[in-house]
């Protein structure tokens, strides 16, 4: 396996992976997003308890799903990077942290306006509640951090460890609903013996899970994508490729 | 269908404020996202090519210059109003 992993530490045969991936990724995770979408606001059945309003729950969910994903993956790109030195890996993290930070905040507004009309209120200092506002500040901080350095290695290396040290907030978001007396619910799907939704609620839920996947995966793609150009403009296969991408837009 | 017509499919019950706040806010996070990384990868490819034509020009116009300047010396005999045509190359 590492033989056939290494040759993507090189920054060109990354771009061009994702170059591959990214149509797949992006139509994909478009058509399920959409199906899930729409089959969840128009076809699902309604709550017997929270009527309609539930249905906030086909973004809601998938977007806090996908926020703790992406922050596990940027803190695996970040150890591998400070582990191995990988120089592609630093560049992953930087490509997910702004994808991460999107989908946290996401969640944090469709949470807000679930709570309004089911516990009357916008905002409330609670476990769950908090400890996914921190992670949306760990995103940033990430961001932030990766740019108030010169030296991009260094920058990586800083970020890196930020990062890792963050980690430490993704089970307290998990158990926070267990921990402590919190207004959010419980877990819904994640209980194997039996779970808490019917399978026509279920299904719609799933499908979108996996359609914000596919789409935070193209960003992701892109990201990298542009990651690598910036830190290799002056290459000449950037050179190449810039050149060649202007030739086909022009013979459109 | 779950619902009845369109309208009530926009009421959502009630609870349409909330629920289209959220599925609005979600789709537009996510368009501009996408923007942001789509237009900055144009910017990038466009940005490489500029430079590229900008190095070119530096060479040409270096290469012009050493060929004045070439010339020039040859002709020491050259009038003054040839000189300034050297210089304003």
């Amino acid at each position: 396996m590492w033989k056939w992993l290494h040759p993507y530490a090189k920054t060109e045969r990354t771009y061009h992976l994702c170059q591959k991936l990214l149509p797949w990724f992006s139509l994909l995770g478009l058509a399920v997003i959409l199906v899930a979408t729409v089959w969840g606001l128009a076809f699902a059945p309604m709550d017997y308890q929270q009527s309609e309003a539930y249905r906030i729950i086909y973004v809601h969910v998938p977007s806090a799903v996908l926020s703790k994903s992406l922050y596990s993956a940027m803190a695996i790109a970040a150890f591998v990077g400070l582990v191995w030195q990988v120089k592609t890996s630093f560049m992953a993290m930087m490509a997910l942290a702004p994808v991460g930070a999107t989908v946290t905040f996401v969640s944090l507004i469709t949470g807000a306006a679930w709570g309004k009309p089911m516990w009357g209120t916008w905002w409330e200092w609670d476990a769950r509640l908090t400890s996914q506002l921190i992670l949306l500040f760990l995103f940033l901080g990430v961001i932030s951090l990766y740019k108030a350095f010169e030296d991009k290695q260094q920058a990586g290396k800083a970020a890196g460890v930020m990062a890792i040290v963050g980690v430490i907030n993704l089970p307290i978001i998990h158990y926070s609903v267990q921990w402590w007396n919190t207004l959010h619910q419980g877990a819904s799907i994640m209980k194997f013996d039996k779970p808490s939704m019917p399978p026509e609620m279920l299904w719609p839920l799933l499908l979108s899970i996996l359609g914000w996947a596919l789409v935070s995966g193209a960003i992701f793609l892109l990201r990298m994508q542009n990651e690598i150009l910036q830190r290799e403009l002056k290459r000449p296969w950037v050179v190449a490729l810039a050149n060649k991408s202007a030739a086909s837009s022009e013979g459109k | 269908m779950h619902f009845e017509d369109f309208s009530s499919f926009l009421d959502m019950a009630g609870y349409g404020l909330y629920v289209w706040l959220s599925f609005g806010c979600a789709a537009i996070s996510l368009l501009v996202l996408w923007l942001d990384s789509f237009f900055s990868k144009r910017a990038m490819l466009k940005q490489v090519l500029t430079e590229q034509k900008r190095q070119a020009r530096i060479k040409a116009a270096a290469e012009q210059s050493a060929t004045a300047e070439k010339s020039a010396t040859a002709q020491k005999s050259a009038t003054a109003e040839q000189r300034t045509n050297g210089e304003t190359i």
